[in-house]
């Protein structure tokens, strides 16, 4: 679904060629739909640097990243933020001091589509659904929507940039239409015939049960439910075929600043979105008993390539002194040429 | 017992209170000291003067107005001098003005900015106090009279424009002697600047009365004064240049210095501070003189209840003014003025 | 009558610069963005409503297109920093620098001028009266009356003022209500963001160079209107015009956030507001307690000063207060 192929960044503050580094050497990575991958690495490794290219912060020297097929590399940053959810290492950056939590949920909640200057930024049933998932992190958020987020804790801010990561406004028929075509992997004009095929389709289904719901003898409260409900159904039918760009989360180390009781608490947290909403995730982390921990999939980076890749059984049953024997060999390689 | 939550809800309210209080005493207080410090009593005039900016010839004229007054029996234990000066911002010039209104029996512009912020302040108030003004070189340009002689208004005042009949005769004076043909007088001036519009206007055409060819070279701000000089030193056969008043070439006088160096060339400026920058002769008004005059009309304004408009508009005559030389530029630049001209001058230097 | 009076002037000087202040906050309290601009597009918005009043061009009109006038200054700021890479502090003065050639040219379209494209200075104070074509938007409203013994039109006081004030407060009602619903709307909060962190505006999708440079826009469009309205007052404007009036509005804004908080938004944008008319109140009293007009710098500078230590001030009054509180609670138990 999400892919590096021979990627190579290098960088010069310089400007001259002695000392240039190279952050990514032909680096190709695949990752499959649903997967949660951990990458650690040493300072320098390059880890940080794969996902600032797969956000778009930065651009590759050579090679590509690709989505569903479909070349992103050169897309913007910002263009790129509805397929990508975001966690900083410094609980300062992911949200807006000087705003409120529940403003800040509305911007990530419309993440991705355009911000209009003609609509209130504030809908109350929004705030009915922030204060649900506000709920579940247990951290007594719900009570604060009103508060500016200056004020919290570094933990409570990294948990609030997590649920921004993961929440975002439901695509319209137009966009997911338009993603479909652009990320089905298909040619154009085949993908659009599908996309409005089963658009026709679903809509039939639809209208055959909104025309059954009137005609029969149920009281209009009733036959009002019906409606909405069949057109919920259609939304979910449609969803569920089309939405390809499933949220991806990208953590950057968003545990680091957090003191060790904190962090636990946001790993578990981390763990049970990405679990719960089938996410595909990649997680950077300086810890290596973290990296085992969670995770289906175990990167390790060292000085711009990837040394270790393992996943499922292989990776349960590495220890944290395998992954630091492993390092040190790596180390070791590279001093003695 | 207090729980924590509604004593701090009680704590915050009694400190809003208490900041509420403090405000509105705090404003209260504000006000009435504003209200109070414009109750002076005892005097028998409140004169209120504007000045623009910090500037020699325009403090001059505010020490004249008082001394013209003071001469007619208006003296500092009869009148209350309320002196203002705007700082070159004209948001204070404005903001003075109105204050100088709504307190003062009469006022005094200084410049043309002064004046037509005292008079603008004057109209949105409806208030038909004496305004008078100084050192203003066009007052019907700048919308202060209908016309030099008056009517019925209740602006007057003297206007600095100089006699520049007087100032052409005094260019001509310095050619009587020599051998060359004196036929060709360049004019340089800011083409954005009105009053000095008016002025290369009138100057060329006294110099066209008396059959001398005139070249005109304009610039536009205080970088092109420099190209513009040299280009009009080197032009064939200049025998002198006149500057009139002129702000930006005021301010940048140095240009005209370095462009006239060693081309012999004449220049005369229209006023003295002008001409201590780069001119060699003028025929100066006197600033003191002028801000004098001014206080002798305030004074007549005063003693004898008259419409301001009633009193024409003075200028002064070549009479009153000075011949001023600058000995230091006339060396620097290789110039020598005739004997005749050295003896009726005052040396700057 | 006198206090009346005093109370006028104030405001008729602090109520274009409540606008001004509102304009200069726009970028430096949501942008962090010390935009000197400020004093260029106020230069341009009164030169430009200036000439075309003075053309006789109908008054709404004239301040309708300072307002794009000044849009267009920030537009040229937030370009150049945001495309071109130019320093935030640098691009202002860019701005600044050029608008001052602009101005000439702009007042140069007043009719009559034809010696040159530029003219330094216009003035029409006494060309505005009942039945002239030249008119301002307050004086459309103003009753005049005409005086016989001075041949002239006079407004007929104190209402000439008074109407004036209201319709400065009018705009300046109008222009706040605009401000605060525009930054309560989807994309004002985007700009909100972009202001506080671009980090994380940008990860939520929020293309910021395009959001800054609309947000410097609005605001160099507000510093134009200050700009209208003031010209509109004072009937003249030069190239002096706006020569000091960045420190006032940065002064306003540090005085009104001292003084009346920013708890909430539409809070902060009021204190913003009434911090220019404390100011001018400030100022006034100084200056007719006898302060020489030549100290008028330091007292600006005390001023703001004093204004942003009253936070360090408020909160040793708050110990002090809490100290009284915990003895009672413990007399209580």
């Amino acid at each position: 679904m999400l892919e590096l192929r021979n990627v190579t960044k290098r960088f010069n503050l310089t400007g001259s060629v002695e000392d240039e580094r190279i952050a990514l050497d032909n680096v190709s990575l695949a990752i499959k739909p649903g997967e949660f991958v951990t990458i650690i690495g040493g300072n320098g490794s390059g880890k940080s640097t794969t996902l600032n290219i797969v956000s778009g912060v930065l651009t590759p020297d050579e090679g590509k990243v690709l989505l569903n097929e479909y070349d992103i590399t050169k897309l913007q940053e910002y263009r790129r933020a509805a397929y990508f959810g975001r966690v900083f290492q410094d609980p300062m950056v992911g949200t807006a001091s000087d705003m409120s939590v529940l403003e800040n949920l509305e911007i990530a909640y419309q993440r991705g589509r355009i911000h209009s200057p003609f609509v209130w930024g504030f809908k109350k049933a929004d705030k009915e659904y922030f204060i649900e998932e506000l709920k579940r992190f247990d951290l007594g958020l719900e009570n604060r929507l009103g508060q500016k987020v200056g004020v919290m804790s570094g933990g409570q801010r990294q948990a609030l940039t997590l649920l921004m990561a993961t929440i975002r406004r439901r695509p319209t028929i137009r966009m997911m239409r338009r993603d479909y075509i652009k990320f089905a992997g298909l040619d154009s004009l085949v993908a659009r015939k599908e996309f409005d095929e089963e658009f026709t389709r679903c809509q039939i289904i639809k209208d055959e049960k909104i025309a059954k719901a009137k005609t029969s003898n149920l009281s209009k409260k009733e036959i009002k439910i019906i409606v909405k409900e069949a057109k919920f159904e259609f939304e979910q039918a449609m969803l569920a075929k089309f939405d390809l760009t499933k949220q991806i989360l990208l953590l950057d180390e968003h545990t680091a600043a957090l003191d060790p009781k904190t962090a636990k608490k946001v790993l578990e947290l981390t763990n049970k979105i990405v679990r719960e909403n089938n996410m595909t995730t990649l997680m950077v982390t300086h810890n290596m008993k973290d990296a085992l921990t969670y995770g289906d999939r175990l990167i390790m980076f060292h000085s711009g390539h990837i040394i270790l890749d393992v996943s499922g059984k292989e990776k349960a049953k590495l220890k944290v002194d395998d992954l630091l024997k492993m390092f040190e060999e790596a180390d070791e390689k590279l001093i003695n040429g | 017992m207090f729980g924590a939550g509604s004593a701090k809800l009680f704590y915050k309210t009694k400190e809003k209170k208490i900041m509420k209080k403090m405000t509105t005493l705090l404003l209260t207080l504000a006000f009435t000291a504003v209200g109070l410090t414009g109750c002076k009593k005892g005097k028998d005039v409140k004169i209120g003067i504007l000045q623009p900016v910090e500037h020699e010839a325009l403090g001059a004229a505010y020490e004249g107005f008082k001394e013209g007054l003071k001469k007619q029996g208006y003296d500092e234990d009869k009148v209350e001098f309320v002196y203002r000066n705007g700082g070159g911002k004209e948001a204070d010039i404005t903001s003075f003005a109105k204050d100088l209104v709504s307190t003062c029996d009469m006022y005094l512009g200084i410049g043309t900015g002064a004046s037509q912020a005292l008079k603008s302040a004057a109209d949105e108030k409806g208030k038909t106090n004496p305004l008078l003004f100084t050192a203003v070189t066009d007052p019907v340009e700048a919308g202060l009279v209908a016309s030099l002689e008056n009517g019925k208004g209740f602006v007057t005042g003297t206007s600095d424009m100089q006699p520049l009949e007087a100032q052409i005769e005094l260019i001509e004076e310095c050619f009587e002697d020599s051998e060359k043909d004196f036929d060709k007088v360049g004019i340089i001036y800011t083409s954005s600047e009105v009053n000095s519009v008016a002025q290369a206007d009138a100057a060329e055409k006294a110099l066209k009365a008396k059959d001398i060819e005139v070249v005109r070279k304009t610039c536009t701000g205080p970088s092109d004064v420099s190209s513009t000089a040299m280009a009009l030193a080197s032009v064939d056969g200049l025998d002198a240049i006149y500057v009139p008043t002129d702000n930006n070439i005021a301010a940048n006088t140095d240009a005209i210095k370095t462009a006239i160096r060693g081309s012999g060339i004449l220049v005369v400026t229209g006023e003295e501070g002008m001409m201590k920058g780069c001119g060699h002769v003028t025929l100066s008004i006197n600033y003191r003189d002028l801000g004098i005059v001014t206080g002798e009309m305030a004074a007549d304004i005063l003693k004898n209840d008259l419409i301001p408009g009633s009193l024409a508009v003075k200028t002064m005559t070549a009479a009153q003014c000075d011949y001023v030389m600058s000995s230091k530029n006339c060396a620097d630049t290789n110039v020598t003025l005739p004997a005749s001209v050295i003896e009726k001058c005052k040396n700057l230097d | 009558m006198d206090f009346l009076e005093i109370v006028i002037n104030i405001l008729s000087s602090g109520l274009p610069c409540c606008l001004l202040a509102l304009g200069i906050f726009l970028t430096y309290r949501l942008l962090d963005f010390a935009d000197l601009t400020a004093e260029g597009s106020f230069l341009l918005g009164a030169a430009t409503s200036g000439v075309m009043i003075y053309n006789g061009v109908n008054p709404f009109i004239a301040t309708f297109t300072s307002i794009i006038v000044g849009a267009l200054c920030g537009v040229l700021t937030g370009v150049l920093n945001r495309y071109l890479k130019i320093p935030k502090l640098l691009s202002g003065i860019i701005t600044l620098t050029a608008s001052a050639s602009i101005a000439l040219i702009i007042m140069g379209t007043a009719k009559g001028n034809t010696e040159s494209i530029f003219k330094s200075q216009i003035s029409f104070g006494n060309e505005v009266f009942k039945g002239s074509p030249i008119q301002t938007i307050y004086s459309l409203f103003t009753p005049y009356s005409y005086n016989a013994d001075y041949g002239i039109w006079q407004v007929v006081a104190p209402w000439g003022e008074l109407i004036k004030l209201l319709i400065m407060f009018i705009v300046v009602a109008i222009a706040m209500v605009l401000i605060y619903f525009f930054f309560g709307t989807e994309y004002g909060m985007a700009i909100r963001a972009t202001g506080m962190s671009e980090k994380m505006a940008r990860a939520q999708g929020i293309n910021t160079d395009v959001a800054t440079i609309v947000c410097v826009a609005i605001s160099n469009a507000v510093i134009a209107l200050a700009g209208s309205l003031y010209v509109q007052e004072a009937k003249s404007v030069s190239t002096i015009t706006a020569s000091g009036y960045l420190v006032i509005g940065l002064a306003s804004i540090l005085v009104g956030e001292a003084i009346f908080g920013k708890r909430t938004f539409k809070n902060w944008l009021i204190s913003v507001a009434l911090g220019s008319i404390v100011y001018f109140v400030i100022v006034t009293i100084a200056v007719r307690l006898g302060l020489p007009t030549e100290l008028k710098s330091l007292l600006y500078a005390i001023l703001i000063t004093i204004a942003l230590c009253i936070p360090l001030m408020k909160m040793g009054f708050k110990k002090l207060f809490k100290k009284n509180k915990n003895n009672k609670e413990v007399s209580k138990c």
